[in-house]
């Protein structure tokens, strides 16, 4: 599975690669048509004002700014143009720039102007100094009177080493009106999709260890712990599990469990009346639910109860598994027991002289029948010295 | 020298329509024939200028009447003169010699179409409006249901497509994330005596 998920991320990211290398080449292309027509313009003057900025400069500038460039010294082309975020460059001087050089394929300081009157230039390959004095362009003194200044700025500079400034970054191709491929919603799906499912996960997990942490707390506040029995608790369960013996004996006239059935309830009965400590009371209980389940399931010999919790109910199988306080070996367990995890599996507890021990572990009866099943009425008799 | 109106006439005078090759990115090759078809579909003689909006307060040719009237002026030709931003919002026609239903045509557009209709559907539905008889009544009604507080819904753009793949993206994420975490949770807890038996010893 791992490697089937590293393989379609390298699918995804082949992808977005070759739909990067498309994006930039159609952009490269659809450059096409101003530009064209601006070098052209510039092949024949230095100076090209597009009609649709015609305002920036009459007529009588034109000539002027095209004498003095002549006068130069320097090659210099200046362009009046609109740049907006709908053309080729984005709106981007520095990249209208590097484009106009790259289709005139000319050296040369190349200046643009453009809708506002702002300024921009770019030096390609001239044998001057290129920094300018930032302010000589920024002035608040009139387009024709800047594009002077900076002209007469450029013929002044001191000679430098022809240079070429580095490319300009490419504006985002506009995907507006595309529609994106499969592979670039796979991308953006796959962007969005791993680090949240890291993240999730990082913040759900110890949510969970949290929450059953804070849930277990509450419901064992609530209900009490059900895996402790105390003594009020014990002698009314063991007062209803005889009674409810005594009645499921009253119905049970031929059943093939009656005497097993009796056997309990008489030891049963008579436990109840002599002891009274917590192990002994829970006897009582265990007896009365092994008559009942005698009772229940029409044998004489009826299954063994859960060595967990006797009262989850009765093992019809063994498992080799570990109690505390219990050998290592095969032990009757219910079904849910069966598949708990090992922490789930924690045997009842019954409060002896004020402490908590495993029900197993009382003292006095349960030392003679844990662990004995078949004569375990009779057993109960014994230890209460009944013959 | 050559201004705005100048150029646009001249080309206005071999091809009814111009299409500013200043933005590209508003009107592609493929947007400028749909542009041209619609425009063949007018009943007169329609002369259709898509320019660039440069939004310049210097530009003397900044509103769209005047640029009509002098590219009629510079034409000397009688039909419909529509100029339009190359958003395409905002379609200004006036007409010259001819008696159709042009203004109520127009204005429908602002009503009926949202934002980011773009020049082809909004030329699209110009000439719909003109060629269906009915350019008032539609404009009664867009115009009606506009002041009820009605607004066209946007087009879906490439933007929105990629805004669902990521927020499919994000709610899957969560949404494995937290079957894993349920899985992983089920099965700490519900895993067999068997195994687990072996491992305690």
């Amino acid at each position: 599975m791992r490697r089937a998920g590293v393989s379609r991320s390298l699918a995804v990211g082949l992808l977005a690669l070759s739909l990067l290398a498309s994006v930039a080449s159609a952009g490269a292309t659809s450059a096409a048509d101003r530009l064209d027509r601006i070098a052209a313009a510039l092949r024949r003057s230095p100076v090209f004002v597009d009609p649709d900025v015609s305002y920036l400069l009459d007529a009588r500038d034109r000539a002027a700014l095209g004498k003095q460039i002549g006068a130069a010294g320097i090659p210099m082309y200046l362009v009046g143009v609109p740049l907006l975020s709908e053309d080729e460059s984005g709106g981007e001087a520095d990249y209208f720039l590097y484009l106009l050089h790259q289709r005139l394929g000319r050296p040369g300081v190349y200046l643009v102007a453009d809708q506002r009157g702002d300024l921009d230039w770019t030096s390609y390959q001239v044998p001057r100094k290129a920094s300018l004095d930032f302010d000589t362009a920024h002035g608040d003194t009139s387009l024709p009177r800047c594009l002077h200044d900076v002209i007469d700025a450029f013929a002044r500079a001191p000679s430098a080493a022809p240079s070429t400034p580095q490319t300009p970054a490419a504006p985002e191709p506009d995907g507006r009106h595309q529609r994106p491929s499969a592979g670039r919603l796979a991308g953006e799906f796959a962007k969005v999709f791993f680090p949240v499912l890291i993240v999730s996960a990082l913040v759900l997990w110890p949510l969970w260890l949290i929450g059953r942490l804070v849930f277990g707390g509450v419901r064992r506040a609530v209900r009490g712990d059900s895996r402790t029995l105390g003594r009020r608790r014990l002698r009314r369960r063991a007062a209803a599990e005889l009674t409810r013996l005594a009645e499921a004996l009253g119905h049970a006239s031929d059943d093939r469990g009656r005497g097993r059935a009796t056997a309990d309830y008489d030891a049963a009965r008579l436990l109840y009346d002599e002891k009274s400590d917590p192990g002994s009371l829970f006897g009582v209980i265990v007896l009365a639910l092994d008559g009942q389940d005698a009772l229940r399931a029409d044998t004489a010999t009826p299954d063994p109860r859960c060595m967990v919790d006797p009262l989850h109910g009765p093992a019809p199988g063994t498992v080799r598994v570990w109690l505390p306080g219990l050998p290592d070996r095969r032990l009757p367990l219910c079904e849910a027991c069966r598949q708990a995890a090992k922490e789930e599996r924690r045997p009842l507890m019954l409060i002896i002289d004020g402490e908590k021990r495993p029900y197993y572990q009382a003292p006095g009866l349960w030392e003679r029948i844990r662990g004995r099943h078949a004569s375990l009425p009779e057993d109960v008799l014994e230890y209460l010295g009944v013959e | 020298m050559v201004t705005k109106a100048d150029y646009i006439a001249g080309q206005l005078a071999h091809d009814p329509v111009f299409i500013s090759d200043h933005v590209p990115r508003d009107v592609s090759p493929e947007d400028a024939e749909r542009i041209r078809a619609a425009v063949r579909g007018m009943p007169v003689p329609t002369y259709l200028a898509v320019v660039a909006d440069t939004q310049a307060e210097d530009d003397p040719l900044k509103s769209p009447t005047a640029l009509i009237a002098l590219l009629h002026d510079k034409l000397q030709r009688p039909g419909v003169y529509v100029v339009m931003p190359s958003n395409g919002i905002g379609v200004d026609a006036q007409q010259f010699g001819t008696n159709l239903p042009i203004g109520p045509a127009a204005d429908e557009i602002i009503y009926s179409q949202p934002y980011n209709a773009g020049p082809v559907r909004a030329i699209q539905r110009f000439v719909d409006n003109i060629r269906s008889g009915r350019a008032q009544q539609r404009y009664d009604e867009a115009h009606a249901r506009s002041k009820s507080g009605w607004e066209p819904k946007p087009y879906r753009e490439a933007r929105d497509t990629i805004d669902d793949a990521q927020q499919a993206g994000a709610i899957s994420g969560l949404v494995v994330a937290a079957l894993g975490v349920a899985f992983v949770a089920w099965r700490s807890r519900r895993r067999p005596a068997r195994t687990r038996g072996k491992r305690v010893r």
